[in-house]
C-alpha cells in the first residue's frame, strides 16, 4: 500500500500497482524503497487525484505502455475506448486538470486520453467556435484576421 | 462560473508542449483553423514538426496511416519530390526517430521561399521545447513543412491560381535592322518554334520567337499578385483567377548588339533568335548557403565562385551560334526591389556549321552541354580565367549520324563511389587529407548527360532511344584528358493490339521482328497507324521517358540500369559495363522498358514535362493533364535493385529475376494514373472562369460524353497547348489561340496572327 498526499492535504491510500501506473511515483518508490511515509503530490488536488486514481485502478492490470517510438510509428488516431470515453466525460476544467495531473504524474495513457478528448472537441469546429469553446480571446486585428483567412483558403477548399 | 472565465482557458492552463500534443491528433484543416483562433495558437499550430508528420503520412507514406477515414480516399496520390521523400524516409519517421536538421542539405528543386528563414520569430513558444537547438543554429533556413503540405494538397485537389505572363511591348534598342535583312529573315526563318519557357526555382524565363533576341524574366512567387489584392478586399476565389505578371528583368546581350552594329550586313547575325535557354541547376543560391564543413566547402567552392551573389545563372543560345552566359542578381534589401542582369561571357561556340543551331542545352556548373540541331553534342567546362571573366573550354565533342527530333537532354552530376567503402559517397568527403590538399586546386567531377530521342523503328513506326554519356573531367586541369563513356538503349516497339494488326500478333509471340510477312492490308493499316502516331514530344527525367504522340497517347518508358554513381579510380565505367552486357545480365545494361500507355487526351499531344514522377502533358485539345507515374526508384533503390539482380543472376536464377521484373513492371504500371485535367480558358480575356474537372475514374480516363463535349468546344477558339513545363509548385503552359477562320489565310499573316495570340499561363499551386 502507498499513501499519497494532495495539495489540499487529503491523504489517499492505494495499492502499490495502482500507484505505479504513474511513472513519477514508480520511480520515487524505486528511489526511496519501501516507506510508510505519504508521498506528497503538491501539484494535484484531491478531487483530481480521486479521478486519476479511478483511472489507474481500472487500468491496473494493463500491460506497460509501449515505448514512445512505437507510438510515433502510426498516425495518431483519436479513438478512445468506451470506458475511457465515459470516464473522461467531465467538465472542461476537470478535463484540463486531469491532463495536467497526468502530465505531472507521468501517466502516458491517461494523458493520451485527455489529449484525444480535447482534440475531438476541436475537430471540425470553426475558429469562432473554438474560441467560444475554450474561452480564448481573439487577439487579431481585423486586417490580420482577413489575411489569415486568405492564407488558409486552401485548406477549406476541398 | 466566473472562475472559469479567469483561470481555466486552455491556452493559459496547459503547457505549450501539451497543447502541441493535442494538436498532434488533428489534421491539416483543423490546424489551419486553429491558426485563426489566436496568435498563441497560431504560433503553435504552425509548428513544423506537426506539419512534417502530416506531410509524411499524407503524401510520403499514406499506407502507414491507420485512420479509417483515409481508406476512403481513392484518388491517386501525386508523388512528391523524390529528394523530399527520401529525406523523410531516411529520417526514419515511422520508427519515431528523426534527425533534426532539415535545412542543411538544400533540396534543389524546392524554391527558397519554401524554407522558413527565421524560425525563432515564428515559433516563440518552441524555444524551450526543442531539444535540438543545434538544429535552429545551423538552419537559419529549414523546410517550411506547412507550405510544402499546402502545395502537395493543392496539387492533389486541383486547387490553383492562373496567372498570365505579359510580354509588354518592347522596342529594340539598337534600332530596326536594315529592311533587306528583314526580308531575308522572313524568307529563311527558323522552323517555327514555340515560345521557349524554362524555369528555375526562382524565375521563369521566356523567349518568344519575335524580333528581339531577348529573354524575359518573371518571378516565380506570387508576391506581385498578392499586392494587387489587399487583404481587406473581398475574398477572391482561389481558382479561376487570372492575374497578370510582368517581367522583372530582360536578358539581352550587349555583346550581341555590339557585334550587330559592327557587322550591319551580316544577315545571320541580325536574324539571331534565341534557340535555347538553360538554367544552371547548380546555382540555386549557393552563395548564401551556410558552409559548415571543409568537405562541403570543397564541394561548393567552384559554383560559389562562379555565381557569387547571384541567384541564377542562365545560358542563352542564339541561332547565330553564339552562347551568352548571364547571371541574375537581386538588388535591394528585400530581395524583390530589382534584379540585375550581368553578362558573364559571350562566346562564339564556333563548333557548329552554319545551317545548324543549338537546340538543347543543359547547365550544371562547371559543366555545360550543348546539342545542335544535327545532334552534335559538345561538353564544355566553364572556367574562370585569372582576369575574372569566364571562359568555355571544350572538353569533348560527340557527333552522331542519326538525328530524330523530338529529343530531350538532361545533365546530372554523379557522386563518386569510393572503391574501399561500401556506400556511395558524395564527392570527396572521405578522401585522405594529403590528397585533399592537392585536390584543393583540382577536382574530378563526373556528369551524366542523358539524351532521349525518337528513333525510327523500321519498317513503319517510331520508337524511342536513350543515349547515356558519362563524362569525367578535372575542374582545374584542362590538359588532363576527360573520360567519356556512353551507353545506349532503344525501346522495343510497344505492342499495339488492334483487330487488324496481324503483325502485332506475331510480335506478341516472338518479340519484335522486322521479318514480318510483307504486304497485305494489315501492313498498310499498320503503316497508317504509325504515320498517324508520329512522336511529337518526349521528355526524360530519371527514371522515366515519356513520349507524346499525335495519336493522343502518352507512352511511359522506364530507363533501367542508368549510371547512378562513378567509381573512384575505375577508368571507364560505362564502357566496361556495356562491354560485359549480355542477355543474361540484362539489368546491368541500359534498358528502356515500356511501362504504360496513358489515355486521356482528345487531341495530339504537343508537349510533355516531367518532374520526379509527376508528368504534365498538354496538347491540341487545349487541356493540360497531370499524371502520376508513381514514385519509382531513386538512386539508392536502383543500386539496391542492381545488387539484388546481380545476386540473383549469380545464383543462376534467371526466371526468378524475370518474375521480379514482371512484378516490378506490374507495380510500376499500376501506380501510373491520371490525376487532374486543367482546361485552358476558352477566351484569353481577363477574369474567365477556368473550368476545372477532376477525373473521378482515374483508371478509365474520361467518359465519352466528356470527350464529345470537349470535341465540340475544340471547334471554337480553344487554345492549343504548345509547350508545358512544370516545377515544384507550378505548371507553365504556352497556349496558342488560333481562330478557325484565319487558318486559310496566307502563311505570313497566319503566323503573325498566331504569334500575337500566344499566351503564357502559369498555373500556380503554391
Amino acid at each position: 500500500m502507498v499513501s499519497l498526499t494532495t495539495s489540499d492535504n487529503e491523504q489517499f491510500t492505494v495499492d502499490r500497482d495502482v500507484a505505479e501506473r504513474s511513472v513519477l511515483i514508480k520511480q520515487m518508490l524505486e528511489d526511496i524503497g519501501d516507506t510508510e511515509q505519504p508521498i506528497p503530490l503538491p501539484n494535484v488536488s484531491s478531487n483530481v487525484l480521486k479521478k486519476v486514481l479511478e483511472y489507474c485502478s481500472h487500468h491496473r492490470s494493463d500491460p506497460p505502455a509501449p515505448a514512445d517510438d512505437a507510438e510515433e510509428s502510426r498516425r495518431r488516431t483519436t479513438d478512445i475506448s468506451d470506458w475511457d470515453a465515459k470516464f473522461i466525460q467531465v467538465d472542461q476544467e476537470m478535463l484540463f486538470e486531469i491532463i495536467l495531473a497526468a502530465n505531472y504524474l507521468d501517466i502516458k495513457p491517461l494523458l493520451d486520453v485527455g489529449c484525444k478528448t480535447v482534440a475531438n472537441m476541436i475537430k471540425g469546429k470553426t475558429p469562432e467556435e473554438i474560441r467560444k469553446l475554450f474561452n480564448i480571446q481573439n487577439d487579431f486585428s481585423p486586417e490580420e484576421e482577413a489575411q489569415i483567412r486568405k492564407e488558409n483558403e486552401w485548406a477549406e477548399d476541398r | 462560473m466566473p472562475s472559469r472565465l479567469n483561470s481555466s482557458t486552455m491556452d493559459r492552463l496547459l503547457a505549450d508542449e501539451t497543447i502541441l500534443r493535442i494538436f498532434g491528433y488533428l489534421d491539416a484543416l483543423d490546424l489551419v483553423r486553429l491558426q485563426a483562433v489566436s496568435s498563441h495558437f497560431r504560433a503553435l499550430a504552425k509548428d513544423r514538426h506537426l506539419w512534417k508528420r502530416l506531410f509524411f503520412f499524407a503524401f510520403v507514406h499514406p499506407t502507414l496511416a491507420s485512420g479509417s477515414s483515409d481508406s476512403a480516399r481513392e484518388a491517386p496520390l501525386l508523388p512528391t519530390l523524390r529528394e523530399l521523400r527520401s529525406l523523410l524516409l531516411h529520417q526514419h519517421l515511422p520508427i519515431g526517430k528523426y534527425i533534426p536538421g532539415d535545412g542543411t542539405n538544400r533540396i534543389s528543386r524546392i524554391p527558397q521561399r519554401f524554407y522558413a528563414s527565421q524560425p525563432g520569430l515564428d515559433h516563440p513558444a518552441r524555444d524551450s521545447l526543442t531539444s535540438d537547438e543545434s538544429d535552429d543554429r545551423i538552419a537559419d533556413r529549414h523546410l517550411d513543412w506547412e507550405q510544402i503540405y499546402r502545395v502537395s494538397s493543392k496539387w492533389q485537389n486541383g486547387n490553383f491560381v492562373v496567372s498570365r505572363l505579359l510580354s509588354a511591348s518592347t522596342s529594340r534598342s539598337g534600332g530596326p535592322p536594315p529592311k533587306a535583312v528583314q526580308e531575308q529573315a522572313r524568307s529563311t526563318r527558323l522552323e517555327s518554334l514555340p515560345t521557349i519557357v524554362r524555369m528555375s526555382s526562382n524565375f521563369i524565363f521566356t523567349a518568344a520567337q519575335c524580333d528581339d533576341p531577348e529573354v524575359l524574366v518573371y518571378p516565380c512567387d506570387n508576391e506581385p499578385s498578392r499586392a494587387e489584392h489587399p487583404p481587406s478586399s473581398a475574398p477572391v476565389p482561389s481558382h479561376g483567377d487570372l492575374h497578370d505578371r510582368t517581367p522583372i528583368a530582360r536578358i539581352s546581350s550587349p555583346s550581341l548588339q555590339r557585334l550587330m552594329s559592327q557587322r550591319p550586313l551580316d544577315g545571320e547575325l541580325h536574324r539571331a533568335r534565341i534557340t535555347e535557354i538553360a538554367v544552371d541547376a547548380a546555382s540555386v543560391d549557393t552563395a548564401s548557403k551556410p558552409i559548415s564543413s571543409d568537405a562541403r566547402k570543397r564541394k561548393y567552392r567552384e559554383t560559389a565562385e562562379l555565381n557569387a551573389g547571384s541567384v541564377a545563372t542562365v545560358v542563352v543560345a542564339y541561332s547565330s551560334g553564339h552562347v551568352g552566359i548571364f547571371s541574375l542578381k537581386r538588388r535591394g534589401p528585400a530581395g524583390h526591389v530589382g534584379t540585375q542582369v550581368d553578362e558573364l561571357a559571350f562566346l562564339d561556340t564556333g563548333t557548329f556549321s552554319p545551317g545548324t543551331h543549338i537546340c538543347m542545352a543543359a547547365l550544371h556548373s562547371p559543366a555545360l552541354v550543348l546539342c545542335s540541331s544535327r545532334f552534335d553534342i559538345s561538353f564544355f567546362r566553364i572556367a574562370s580565367s585569372p582576369t575574372g571573366s569566364l571562359k568555355l573550354e571544350m572538353v569533348q565533342r560527340l557527333s552522331s549520324f542519326r538525328c530524330s527530333w523530338p529529343a530531350s537532354l538532361r545533365l546530372k552530376p554523379l557522386p563518386y563511389h569510393h572503391a574501399q567503402s561500401k556506400r556511395p559517397r558524395r564527392w570527396s568527403r572521405s578522401r585522405s587529407s594529403e590528397r585533399a590538399d592537392r585536390e584543393e586546386h583540382d577536382q574530378e567531377v563526373a556528369f551524366r548527360a542523358t539524351v532521349a530521342y525518337s528513333s525510327p523503328s523500321y519498317p513503319s513506326s517510331w520508337s524511342v532511344s536513350v543515349q547515356e554519356i558519362v563524362i569525367q573531367f578535372h575542374t582545374r586541369r584542362p590538359q588532363a584528358a576527360a573520360q567519356v563513356s556512353s551507353r545506349h538503349a532503344t525501346a522495343r516497339h510497344s505492342f499495339r493490339p488492334t483487330p487488324l494488326d496481324l503483325r502485332g500478333r506475331s510480335m506478341l509471340g516472338g518479340g519484335f521482328s522486322a521479318l514480318a510477312p510483307p504486304g497485305g492490308a494489315a501492313q498498310r493499316a499498320d503503316l497508317d497507324a504509325a504515320s498517324r502516331s508520329r512522336t511529337t514530344t518526349l521528355t526524360y527525367d530519371d527514371p522515366f521517358v515519356v513520349v507524346g504522340a499525335s495519336d493522343n497517347m502518352l507512352d511511359v518508358y522506364e530507363l533501367v540500369g542508368a549510371t547512378t554513381y562513378v567509381r573512384q579510380g575505375v577508368p571507364t565505367l560505362g564502357a566496361a559495363r556495356s562491354a560485359t552486357a549480355t542477355p543474361l545480365s540484362s539489368r546491368e545494361a541500359l534498358q528502356l522498358v515500356h511501362r504504360r500507355r496513358l489515355h486521356g487526351h482528345t487531341g495530339s499531344v504537343h508537349s510533355v514535362a516531367l518532374e520526379d514522377g509527376r508528368c504534365v502533358s498538354g496538347g491540341a485539345d487545349g487541356s493540360v493533364m497531370v499524371w502520376s507515374l508513381g514514385d519509382r526508384a531513386n538512386d539508392t533503390e536502383s543500386i539496391a535493385s542492381f545488387m539484388r539482380n546481380t545476386r540473383a543472376t549469380a545464383r543462376g536464377a534467371d526466371n526468378a529475376s524475370a518474375a521480379m521484373d514482371e512484378e516490378d513492371a506490374e507495380q510500376a504500371a499500376s501506380s501510373m494514373t491520371h490525376v487532374l485535367t486543367l482546361r485552358t480558358p476558352v477566351e484569353a480575356e481577363d477574369r474567365v472562369q477556368v473550368a476545372r474537372t477532376q477525373a473521378q475514374t482515374p483508371q478509365a480516363g474520361l467518359s465519352l460524353s466528356q470527350i464529345v463535349r470537349s470535341r465540340v468546344l475544340d471547334r471554337q477558339a480553344r487554345g492549343v497547348i504548345r509547350w508545358v513545363a512544370t516545377a515544384f509548385d507550378k505548371i507553365v503552359s504556352v497556349v496558342a489561340y488560333s481562330d478557325a477562320s484565319r487558318t486559310c489565310h496566307a502563311d505570313a499573316s497566319e503566323e503573325t496572327a498566331g504569334q500575337a495570340r500566344e499566351r503564357i499561363q502559369v498555373w500556380s499551386f503554391g
